[in-house]
């Protein structure tokens, strides 16, 4: 277990992994990413990423056939792509929203290089990097007063072989957004009028969604994680077509907000993190109940 | 900012003495002045005079319009206490002499006018109330005496050069010096014809001159030239100097030298004498880190650098004026004065700088020892403050407005213009706007936004628009930190709310408003009028509140509402935060529904819903503070979101006017997982230990205690050298130290420790965790690396899965592993069945009696899972039957679904995959390898060993050889008849080459086996003479054969099998077997895996290879996603996947190569023994890698392609001629 301290002069909010699990990238609100190599219980500090004019609040990991990409998302409404090349970092592309960008992720590599951001101006944007390094965006409002969060849905396989990509497999994209409406939203990607429709509409949070994620694990059920500042965790599920049930993670509320939620690429382990400074793993046992897999504390 | 209550006022008590403050004056100052008593200082802008009270710098300041067009030069006050009320300003050629305790229209008590030309200094007399000296740029200096200021009491000139700066002696009083240019004129009043000394003092402009408060013949210049020179006329021997009682010997003297000549570095704008010690201080005209640097001159001689021993730094524009507040001293025998600095600066910013400690030690002041060694002149002066309006005057506490003073002719323009519209917005856009309009909201601006520009504390010296070049955070002022912060920043979110009256030092606040009271009617507003005091110790106490009553109000209503924002202003300062907003907007947000009232921008009680619930209050929180409860957090505390309202706060986010800033308060602790099931944890590490927090206050920021008693100055010379502002401490940037800056301040006591915040270090120090929690994943990288699905039949497959499995301690994953080997493997099925029966064996839990390979006792999950299944298993079983599991419950249906459903409810990509991957190759093993000869037209039946005799003979037939139309059966395509799969017996890697007459069964027959769905099929018995084709073969008329499956051996052995059946003569049947297990049942061999699921396999396998790729493992990878490739014809509409073969036909068929998706026209390849297609180049058969032309259909291997091809020939090694390499396809792979 490597444990890393006092990297930042601020705060961190986030800390992810790449592909292959060998660096890891931080970002804070000194306003910079940080980037280390893992190696075991070691840790090396690689490289700080300046540029940002403001706290950045979440940086993803591209797939490594795009190469070894970083996209970074700030409070300045700014969202940076960063591409290490001959080990050197450099800023090659950015997206701009009206206001904080509270999250990015970047799609599963199925659909090639599209960027998803969510940002409190209340739009949600899908931006896609075409050969020749130029981007587009599609941007569509999603939640009201904004976005706080937006997570991929898991490429189906749903009766046909896989289609093959030339670009994008444009049926069936969705992706899952959580806000400041209290609500989480499913869309799905509408090829004729090229934007995102909403699917479904998922109430039941009494507070401000912080975070949503989509499980990747494609096996009977769908599922969605949903975190909010009501103190609550709620796991929606789908099978089929079927409607999304609701599920609280814990009839309990957590002892403070919670702002994270992260499912394990397989094994469905959910990791829930919050105010109390605390996370908390889950997993289904085999009756469908979350029972608590273990307690990480700083 | 509270005075004590019941204690007099004095400079002792002083809430900001010794602390830092920063203020804001959006005006075009041009110069400042102190107050002798050290209450007041007074800015002069062109507008008028500012009176702003040092101790309580949250009243506006008195503005005394005075509107000229010219920047005015000096303004002095008074030093005299007998005249603390006078001010003299210049205003071009004219001297104003302002009466401060006057009402502002009659302030101006008298001018001068004396000069010709702009006046660019004055100086009082140190000793005589009355006198005062003016220097203008005519050359002249005058010296008046307001007892009679019709004209000066004495003039004297330069005649050539403007004069720039003009000093009385502070120990002669007939002595005064003037600066013209380079030259420094050193004057006697009583001889004005000329001056008693000219020197050319300086290589550029004198900016300053300051006479030594002690010692008569020293005086300090400073220049443009970057120079500060101390000169001393006692060492000017030609003159004879004998000393102040016999007055100064006339002397011209130009060339004399300093007795120490600073160099600076940049061109200097002020020098001065401290008033204590042996400091000077440097003020730079452009440059010098717009800092104050304090130097000791003590025992320096000649040309030295300047090096200071201490800095004041902080401002963000060059420092325009500094003066000294000073205070003690009162008794002339005992030295126990403190000083502080007070700045202005262009970046319009006023600011009193907290007490430095070590600065006077290194000055050489010691305090208390000696007695003052000049007299103070400001002794007795009164400490009361002229910001107020004299009683008497209609005049009212909020920022005395003043409609100007002026006379006729005077004044510039008349006089209109608001207070706050001349003071400007604050904002980074701001520029000072006139309001023609005076009204009560312009008042009420000008004080709100006064208020917003002033810092107390730790936040003084941030900026104050959070602007990123100098590095501090967004939103500098989003937190209030005292209730004139939040007043200020209330009042702008809420213009609605009208503030009647604000006093800060009070504590009192007077909001009228328009509330909507009755929930059921949204536009039915009533006027509401609030009294709110604020105790000392807000935000942590509660506030009280009086509610006027009014005629619309019941009593009733008023003791609800009182309840109401009770309730809601004791939550929030139970944890210490300002309530003030929440207030209001219960007030109006009572109104609201908390999701309206994030969206309200204004805050105007239009809308209506329902009434908050007082439970949800809490969410309040988010719309205000935008945090959770618990102030232990400290990093939600705050004010993020809703309050911060223009653009002044967030310059770059380019919100709408007003708009509501929704951003979320940052998250401290997260967890992310890793694809390799590693997770990444980051936890904020938060000291909330208070007193440590002291302690490192101390240490850090090195405040000193009110009382004067210095401090620990011996750690951190560093700190001393430069007063870095927490401005660099990016403490600013994030929430958590604003509250915590809080909570500091709690256990503080409010008056004297102002700890302005701890370094950020202490603060969030962060923790990232990286851990290993692939335990929790039921996929594991150990077991992917052991395990094998290919190569071996399935059950051998499945036994080394599960001793592997069983290696690594996983017993379920072994136990599972176990069972798909029984069920996979048919020669032991009846052993299996045997030990199955539930009168035998005592079912599967039971671990079976049988002496090898009883099924396994099941871990209790999987056990409890699979268990009711077992008792399915009919009584027939029992006789040994062989086969096909299919339709058993052991297979397909029952068990097969069961392991799949157990694993998936697991999560188990890992074995959902492996199964998956495992049993759809159950039926690419032929079960028995017999060569059976054949003869043509016969069927002859072929037996599998194990099963007995006879007994099954009639299940099994066999193949006949046919007659071509038996091969028709293509266009059959019954789903579900009783068809079964020719599995035929390895033959070796021959396959009969062969033309085919119908392309189309080929496929059929290569059609793999895993996708039958023959429930129920019928096998037909013997007499049916041929046998249904499987019905998943799809009759197309294209030639799509999938080759994926090419790395069965069995595919193409059955291919040929077929053909050539088809092809040769049935009595050239080389050895053909074929082969086929059906069970006793009806059931024909069914794949263990049901195709209805096959999507649900291909994701499991999909998934699982990512996961494996993730892992590193990518030939295991590609393994699993090879089963995915294979086509299941049937099912699945066009077979995609990569064809690619040779058609070996006549040499001018036309071949081409497929990909997927095009209308395939494929060739197909099929390694023939009997048509060997040999290596042009070396004329072995070729096998591997190899290079086909297509049009000359020439094989070659790859090497020898590579070797024939690199020499650069581009024709066929063949020596057909055709360039092949003109027509190159992509070499393939093929499986023998």
């Amino acid at each position: 277990m490597v444990t890393i301290g006092n990297t930042h002069d601020d705060l961190i909010h986030d800390a992810v992994l790449d592909y292959y699990g060998k660096r890891l990238a931080t970002c804070s609100s000194d306003k910079t990413i940080k980037i280390f190599e893992i190696d075991g219980d070691n840790h090396k500090l690689v490289e700080t990423l300046r540029g940002h004019e403001g706290p950045v609040w979440q940086v993803s990991w591209a797939h490594p056939k795009f190469g070894s990409i970083i996209a970074s998302a700030s409070y300045d409404g700014k969202v940076f792509i960063w591409r290490e090349e001959n080990g050197r970092w450099t800023n090659i592309a950015q997206h701009q929203h009206n206001a904080s960008v509270n999250s990015v992720v970047w799609a599963p590599q199925e659909y090639g290089p599209l960027l998803l951001c969510a940002s409190s101006d209340g739009n949600v944007s899908v931006v896609e990097f075409k050969e020749g390094g130029n981007c587009e965006a599609t941007t569509f409002a999603a939640h009201d007063v904004g976005a706080n969060s937006a997570s991929w849905a898991p490429p189906a396989v749903s009766g046909s072989l896989i289609q093959p990509i030339n670009g994008k497999a444009s049926n069936n994209i969705r992706i899952v957004t959580g806000g400041c409406d209290n609500l989480v939203k499913i869309w799905k990607y509408d090829p004729s009028s090229k934007t995102y429709v909403i699917e479904e509409t998922l109430s039941g949070h009494k507070d401000w969604v912080r975070d949503v994620a989509w499980s990747s694990s494609v096996l009977s059920k769908s599922y969605i994680a949903s975190a909010s500042q009501d103190k609550t965790v709620i796991v929606w599920t789908q099978e089929g077509n079927q409607p999304w049930k609701k599920k609280l993670l814990q009839d309990i509320p957590f002892p403070d907000v919670v702002w994270k939620v992260s499912w394990s690429l397989s094994g469905n382990v959910l990791a829930v993190s919050g105010g109390d400074n605390k996370v908390t793993l889950w997993k289904e046992n085999l009756t469908g109940e979350w029972e608590s897999a273990g307690v990480v504390e700083e | 900012m509270q005075s004590k209550e019941g204690q007099p006022r004095s400079v002792f008590n002083s809430p900001t003495f010794g602390n830092p403050l920063s203020l804001r004056v959006d005006e075009s100052v041009g110069s400042m002045s102190i107050s002798p008593s050290g209450r007041d200082v007074v800015l002069a802008s062109r507008t008028g005079l500012f009176v702003v009270d040092l101790d309580d710098p949250f009243t506006p300041p008195r503005w005394i319009q005075h509107l000229t067009s010219w920047e005015v030069a000096d303004v002095q006050w008074s030093p005299h206490a007998a005249k603390a009320e006078w001010v003299i300003s210049t205003s071009n050629q004219k001297a104003m002499v302002w009466n401060l305790a006057r009402d502002s229209k009659k302030a101006l008590q008298q001018f001068l006018h004396g000069h010709n030309r702009a006046i660019t200094d004055i100086n009082f007399h140190p000793f005589e109330p009355e006198s005062l000296a003016t220097c203008s740029v005519d050359t002249f200096v005058h010296t008046w005496d307001l007892r009679s200021p019709q004209k000066p009491a004495g003039s004297f000139a330069d005649w050539f050069a403007g004069a720039s700066q003009v000093k009385w002696s502070r120990t002669n009083s007939n002595v005064l010096a003037s600066s013209h240019g380079r030259r420094l004129n050193i004057w006697d009043k009583r001889m004005g014809s000329k001056p008693m000394f000219r020197i050319q003092a300086h290589q550029g402009k004198v900016n300053c001159i300051d006479f030594h408060r002690s010692e008569p013949y020293k005086l300090v210049t400073a220049s443009t030239d970057g120079t500060v020179k101390f000169w001393n006329f006692a060492q000017n021997t030609e003159g004879g100097y004998q000393g102040p009682s016999e007055g100064w010997r006339t002397n011209y003297s130009y060339f004399l030298e300093p007795e120490i000549t600073v160099e600076c570095g940049f061109p200097v704008s002020k020098a001065r004498h401290t008033p204590f010690g042996s400091g000077c201080a440097i003020m730079p005209l452009r440059g010098g880190e717009n800092s104050v640097h304090i130097m000791n001159y003590k025992d320096k001689e000649g040309k030295v650098n300047m090096d200071p021993v201490y800095t004041y730094r902080g401002h963000g524009d060059v420092v325009r004026e500094f003066l000294w507040r000073a205070r003690g001293g009162l008794d002339q025998k005992v030295d126990d004065r403190e000083f502080q600095l007070v700045t202005w600066s262009k970046d319009r910013d006023l600011r009193l700088w907290p007490s430095t400690p070590g600065l006077e030690s290194r000055v050489n002041f010691v305090r208390g020892e000696k007695p003052v060694p000049y007299k103070l002149t400001r002794r007795g002066a009164p400490y009361v403050t002229y910001t107020h309006e004299p009683v008497g005057t209609d005049s009212f506490p909020v920022g005395g407005v003043g409609i100007g003073g002026r006379r006729s002719g005077l004044s510039v323009s008349p006089s209109h213009g608001s207070f706050g519209g001349n003071m400007g917005l604050v904002g980074p856009a701001a520029t000072t706007m006139r309001t023609k309009v005076r009204s009560s909201q312009g008042k009420r601006n000008m004080h709100l936004s006064w208020l917003s520009g002033v810092r107390v504390g730790a936040a003084a010296f941030a900026s104050h628009y959070g602007s990123f070049d100098e590095g501090v955070g967004i939103g500098g002022s989003l937190v209030p930190t005292s209730l004139g912060e939040e007043v200020s920043c209330v009042g702008k979110t809420f213009p609605k709310v009208r503030f009647e009256k604000i006093s800060v030092s009070t504590g009192q606040v007077v909001v009228s408003l328009n509330g909507q009271l009755d929930e059921n009617e949204p536009d039915k507003l009533t006027f509401l009028r609030i009294i709110i005091k604020f105790p000392h110790d807000y935000p942590y106490d509660v506030p009280t509140y009086f509610i006027e009553e009014n005629e619309d109000l019941t009593k009733a209503d008023i003791k609800l509402i009182k309840s109401n924002l009770n309730r809601i202003s004791s939550s929030y300062t139970d944890h210490g935060r300002f309530c003030l907003e929440a207030c209001l907007r219960f007030l109006m947000g009572e109104f609201l529904s908390i999701d309206e009232a994030l969206y309200e921008e204004h805050s105007s009680s239009d809308d209506g819903s329902e009434m908050t619930d007082y439970d949800e209050y809490g969410s309040h929180d988010n719309i205000v503070f935008e945090s959770d409860d618990g102030g232990n957090s400290g990093a939600e505390s705050d004010v993020f979101g809703s309050s911060s309202s223009d653009d002044g706060i967030m310059p770059m986010a380019r919100l709408g006017k007003n708009s509501f800033n929704s951003t979320p308060i940052p998250k401290g602790c997260g967890a992310v997982w890793s694809r390799g099931g590693m997770l990444v944890c980051f936890f904020t590490h938060r000291k909330d230990d208070i007193a440590h927090t002291q302690r490192k206050i101390e240490t850090n920021m090195k405040i000193s205690n009110m009382d004067g008693s210095d401090s620990d100055s011996d750690d951190s010379q560093d700190s001393l050298q430069n007063a870095v502002w927490p401005r660099d401490a990016k403490f600013r940037t994030s929430l958590v130290p604003r509250a915590l800056n809080r909570r500091v301040r709690s256990s503080a006591e409010s008056d004297t420790q102002r700890s302005f915040g701890t370094s950020p270090k202490l603060l969030s120090t962060n923790i990232i965790k990286v851990l290993d929690l692939r335990n929790l994943i039921p996929s594991r990288k150990i077991l992917a690396q052991g395990y094998e699905i290919l190569g071996l039949p399935p059950h051998l497959l499945c036994r080394h899965n599960a001793a592997v499995a069983e290696k690594h301690g996983y017993e379920e994953a072994s136990d599972a592993w176990r069972i798909l080997e029984l069920i996979v493997d048919p020669t032991e099925m009846s052993r299996t069945l045997d030990t199955c029966t539930p009168g035998g064996g005592g079912s599967a839990g039971g671990g079976g009696s049988g002496s090898n390979a009883a099924l396994p006792s099941l871990t209790s999950n999987l056990m409890g899972h699979i268990n009711p299944n077992i008792g399915q298993i009919t009584s027939n079983v029992s006789d040994g039957i062989l086969g096909d599991w299919g339709n058993h419950p052991f297979g397909r249906n029952a068990l097969v679904t069961r392991l799949f459903d157990y694993f998936e409810k697991q999560h188990n990509t890992q074995m959902l995959a492996n199964m998956s991957c495992v049993m759809s190759s159950v039926h690419q093993q032929e079960q028995s390898e017999l060569n059976v000869p054949q003869t043509p037209g016969t069927l002859s039946f072929v037996r599998s060993p194990g099963f007995p005799p006879g007994e099954h003979s009639t299940n099994y037939f066999l193949k006949s050889p046919v007659n071509a139309e038996a091969w028709d059966i293509p266009e059959k395509r019954k789903k579900r008849s009783g068809s079964r799969v020719i599995d035929i017996s390895p033959f070796g890697s021959q396959t009969s080459n062969t033309t085919f007459g119908s392309p189309e069964w080929w496929k059929r027959s290569m059609a793999r086996p895993s996708s039958r769905d023959v429930a129920g099929g019928t096998l037909s018995r013997v007499d049916s003479a041929f046998f249904t084709r499987d019905q998943s073969y799809t009759p197309s008329s294209d030639d799509n054969i999938d080759f994926s499956g090419l790395f069965t051996p069995l595919l193409h052995r059955q291919a040929s099998i077929v053909l050539s059946l088809a092809e040769h003569e049935p009595a050239d049947y080389p050895k053909m077997q074929i082969e086929f297990f059906p069970t006793l049942q009806d059931t024909s061999p069914v794949s263990l895996l049901d195709p209805a699921r096959e999507d649900k396999f291909q994701s499991y396998r999909m998934q699982y290879a990512s996961i494996l790729a993730s892992w590193g493992l990518t030939v295991e990878s590609l393994e699993v996603l090879k089963f995915n490739n294979r086509t299941y014809s049937s099912l699945f509409g066009e077979i995609k996947s990569a064809q690619i073969g040779l058609y070996a036909k006549q040499p001018t068929q036309v071949v081409s190569k497929t990909v997927s998706q095009q209308p395939p026209r494929t060739v197909h390849f099929k390694a023939n023994p009997n048509n060997n297609k040999e290596c042009a180049f070396c004329s072995v058969t070729v096998q591997g890698r190899f290079f086909f032309c297509v049009v000359c259909e020439h094989v070659t291997h790859a090497a020898c392609a590579a070797e024939w091809w690199q020499t650069g020939l581009g024709q066929c090694p063949a020596g057909c001629g055709c360039e092949c390499m003109e027509h190159s396809i992509a070499s393939t792979e093929v499986c023998s």
